[in-house]
């Protein structure tokens, strides 16, 4: 669709086939109940599976269930800034992302200490061996995986100028979530076993919002070029 | 009462007079966005008139190219009335449309379309200049100076003196830092005054 409009009449007879009403793209109404519906059905699903981790007892509901709704809070406003790149003109410098990964990554590692300092429990060889890391990790990646679906649908459905960066910060914010979740299951408190599954995860889920972020652009930049041909000489 | 103090007063009036009518247009603007997103396209017509003119100078300052920019100003306003959805209410108007024209001007620079460029068409000529400045210079000497002042200066300082963006939304339009804008801009301005040989 394109056209010579000197008017607003010229302008208004081209928009015409499109101008049903729409609702403006607030970023919290859209993003905080399908995110708490989805970490609440997660978490169903994980207790009937696994059922909570084997050092409650020890560990205590207040220090079971805060940090990880701490967690869960910082995630989402994390996802918040990054989808600010939905709306045009209302996005964020590049060192707000990366204090948002610092800020993310931060809030790991002091859970993961204070939780293992409340409960130690035996050094668990077994538990830093390539098979277990590699299943937290991977829990870890499918627990993040609906956050990080939500955040790039709402992404997708604004005008987005720097999509890494609003990817990146998606990533942040959904491997902090998942690792919220998954701390409530995974029995393991060892900091080794930890911070090679549970924060690598989150390093992981941050790649992964780069990455898709990135493509994302790359296919907007060719369906762009495709869709206004022969309009140079 | 002083001259100067009459002249003080009538200053300051002066201000008070163009900052109410700033604070109702941006009112205006947001009101009728609010109208448009409800469907009403005669609703978006004083936005149109308002973001028109101001979006064409800003692309020309871009582009540094009339043809390209008045190509271009067509496609930022179909870009902002598919994305009319990501305005939202009661934030102003113009970083918004601005977002969108320069978020058209990078697409369509970066998807590499080569452009044949008029060699008669003067680039300094596409430059808009603050009626402020002209106080400096002549406005063609003006144009040429901000010509050869680099893009990551000339545009924040573009969009501060010539359009009263703020350096906060002018950060958020960038992606860059308030304080980085400000330096860019501060910077860019002393250059234009050194080249014109305005003494600050």
């Amino acid at each position: 669709m394109s056209g010579n409009w000197s008017t607003f009449e010229d302008l208004r007879s081209a928009l015409a086939a499109d101008a049903a009403p729409v609702k403006p793209l607030r970023i919290a109404p859209r993003l905080v109940p399908p995110a708490v519906l989805a970490v609440l059905v997660l978490a169903t699903v994980m207790l009937s599976l696994f059922g909570l981790r084997t050092d409650i007892a020890q560990l205590g509901n207040l220090w079971l269930f805060v940090p990880s709704v701490l967690e869960l809070a910082v995630a989402l406003m994390l996802i918040g800034v990054g989808l600010r790149e939905a709306i045009p003109g209302l996005g964020g410098h590049r060192t707000m992302m990366w204090m948002g990964v610092a800020i993310g990554g931060m809030m790991q590692i002091v859970t993961a200490v204070l939780t293992h300092w409340r409960s130690p429990g035996p050094h668990v060889p077994a538990a830093t061996s390539l098979g277990a890391v590699a299943l937290c990790l991977l829990m870890e990646l499918l627990l993040a995986l609906p956050l990080l679906v939500i955040g790039f649908r709402i992404l997708g459905q604004g005008l987005s100028t720097r999509p890494v960066r609003g990817g990146v910060c998606i990533g942040i914010g959904a491997g902090l979530a998942a690792d919220s979740l998954w701390r409530m299951f995974c029995p393991v408190a060892d900091l080794e076993h930890v911070f090679r599954a549970h924060l690598s995860s989150v390093v992981v889920a941050v790649a992964i919002g780069a990455l898709v972020g990135s493509v994302w652009d790359h296919l907007r930049l060719r369906a762009w070029h495709r869709s206004f041909p022969g309009r140079r000489s | 009462m002083t001259s100067s103090d009459a002249e003080s007063g009538h200053s300051d009036s002066v201000e008070a007079a163009v900052g109410e009518r700033a604070v109702f247009i941006q009112e205006m603007l947001s009101n009728a966005m609010v109208a448009y997103q409800g469907g009403s396209l005669d609703a978006f017509e004083p936005v149109y008139e308002h973001l028109l003119p101001r979006l064409l100078r800003y692309l020309r300052s871009l582009t540094l190219d009339k043809a390209y920019a008045d190509d271009l100003v067509q496609e930022a306003f179909l870009q902002l009335h598919r994305s009319r959805h990501t305005y939202v209410p009661p934030r102003p108007v113009e970083p918004w449309a601005f977002g969108i024209a320069r978020h058209v001007f990078l697409m369509d620079r970066r998807s590499g379309v080569r452009r044949a460029r008029d060699r008669h068409e003067s680039l300094s000529e596409q430059l808009p200049v603050p009626s402020a400045w002209e106080r400096w210079a002549q406005r063609a000497t003006l144009q040429q100076a901000l010509a050869e002042i680099p893009d990551i200066g000339r545009e924040p300082l573009l969009l501060h003196h010539l359009w009263g963006f703020s350096f906060a939304e002018i950060g958020h339009l960038l992606g860059l830092r308030p304080g980085t804008v400000k330096v860019r801009a501060h910077r860019a301005l002393q250059r234009l005054r050194a080249m014109v040989g305005e003494t600050p």
